[in-house]
């Protein structure tokens, strides 16, 4: 490293070294990874499994938050879900809502709102649809 | 600090703190915008490590010509070009961290994906902020710059630099579809105009008079002509790498290009004045 060069008497910093190492580290991981997820990876299609996280009684009205679990590798962009409350075989209200994105193996989190309390009632939740972004 | 190299490092280190300024800097409006989040899940992954690939025969020559400091051989611009990557890898995370555009609950493919595709413009933006926040020892790469080849890569890098904040958008095609066939042929005009004043009036100033003695339309030719071409097949590349062109039609491929070389076409012609 310390020969001498053009007139340059210092060799090249010890700290340049380690982060041109670092640099290229992050640059092979990344394009590693990105090479075994294209060989591999983006093969089955959105798989959006919703599930109602909690409710939160509110001024007016009721909270249900919602978290959206995508199983399947391609992301999905404006997913609408629809939320239903039913007393049995009735209908007592609907609500509904859309994720802008839940892209590949990830989730995101949204809520629903409803007039009536969904505590005493059967809360049924499902995905209408996405875009393919 | 080390013993053996602590006075050779401390430039380094200067120089180091000044990309990590330039690759936050030069890549906010891209940390902040939400097409490039949004990308980093949904594009292809293959034309990610393409994009990623590429970028690093680009950053060794901005390297060549500025970079953290006067480079002498291919090695220190191929370290440049490295600790430059790193940095903007480091910038992307950081920004992205604090904007919780990324978080622990994501997937690693979104994370990586987020990340690795700030991180171009972040190295790009580190790599020139030698040149933009002082820095001395010009008269060497004034001569390097002044080769023709020199001057093509800059204005390929020039087109990047002001096409990549705009390509990922929405705008680029919405603005394609608004347009009329003439409207795009106007915007060519235009660009190529535009690219031969700039060429005229910024590319000379402090340039050997070799140039100024040449033929005008040798001029045009050598370097508004091939200089928009390259704006062309740079914006192209980059609404591919983006997306927007797949399930497309070829002319409306055609205008979102002409679009996107706009801004490209001007900085391009502006590259001695921006990089």
């Amino acid at each position: 490293m310390a020969k001498d060069r053009n007139k340059r008497e210092s060799a090249i910093p010890l700290w340049e070294w380690i982060f041109a190492w670092i640099g290229f580290a992050l640059v092979a991981t990344t394009i590693g990874f990105l090479a075994y997820k294209a060989a591999t990876g983006d093969g089955t299609p959105p798989d959006i499994e919703l599930r109602a996280e909690s409710v939160v009684p509110l001024e007016r009205g009721y909270l249900v938050t919602v978290s959206a679990s995508n199983r399947g590798d391609r992301t999905a962009a404006d997913v609408k879900v629809e939320g239903e409350l039913r007393k049995g075989a009735v209908t007592v209200e609907k609500s509904e809502m859309s994720f802008q994105y839940v892209p590949g193996r990830s989730q995101r989190t949204g809520g629903l709102y409803f007039t009536h309390d969904p505590r005493p009632l059967q809360l049924v939740i499902r995905a209408h649809g996405y875009e393919k972004p | 600090m080390n013993e053996l190299s602590s006075a050779s490092n401390e430039p380094f280190l200067v120089g180091l703190a000044r990309a990590f300024g330039g690759a936050i800097v030069f890549s906010l409006p891209l940390f902040m915008t939400m097409e490039m989040w949004w990308l980093g899940f949904h594009i292809d992954p293959l034309r990610l490590l393409l994009l990623l690939l590429l970028a690093i025969p680009l950053l060794v020559g901005l390297s060549h010509f500025i970079g953290f400091e006067p480079t002498f051989e291919w090695k220190d611009d191929v370290l440049d070009a490295f600790v430059a990557y790193g940095v903007g890898f480091m910038a992307a995370a950081v920004v992205l961290l604090l904007f919780s555009v990324i978080t622990w609950d994501m997937s690693a493919r979104e994370i990586v994906g987020k990340i690795a595709l700030q991180a171009v413009p972040g190295s790009i933006g580190a790599l020139l902020a030698q040149s933009q926040f002082g820095g001395q020892a010009r008269g060497r790469d004034q001569k390097r710059r002044d080769s023709y080849a020199g001057e093509t890569f800059f204005m390929a890098a020039g087109a990047l630099f002001l096409s990549l904040n705009v390509a990922p958008t929405e705008e680029m095609v919405l603005i394609s579809y608004m347009m009329t066939p003439s409207h795009a042929l106007a915007a060519c005009v235009l660009s190529l105009a535009l690219m031969h004043v700039f060429v005229y009036s910024v590319g000379f100033h402090g340039q050997s008079a070799r140039r100024e003695g040449s033929h005008p339309v040798g001029l045009f030719l050598r370097y508004s002509v091939v200089g928009y071409a390259i704006c062309l097949v740079i914006s192209f590349y980059m609404l591919w790498t983006f997306g927007r062109t797949g399930g497309m039609a070829i002319d409306a491929v055609a205008m979102a290009t002409v679009v996107l070389s706009f801004p490209a076409a001007l900085g391009a012609a502006a590259a001695r004045l921006i990089l």
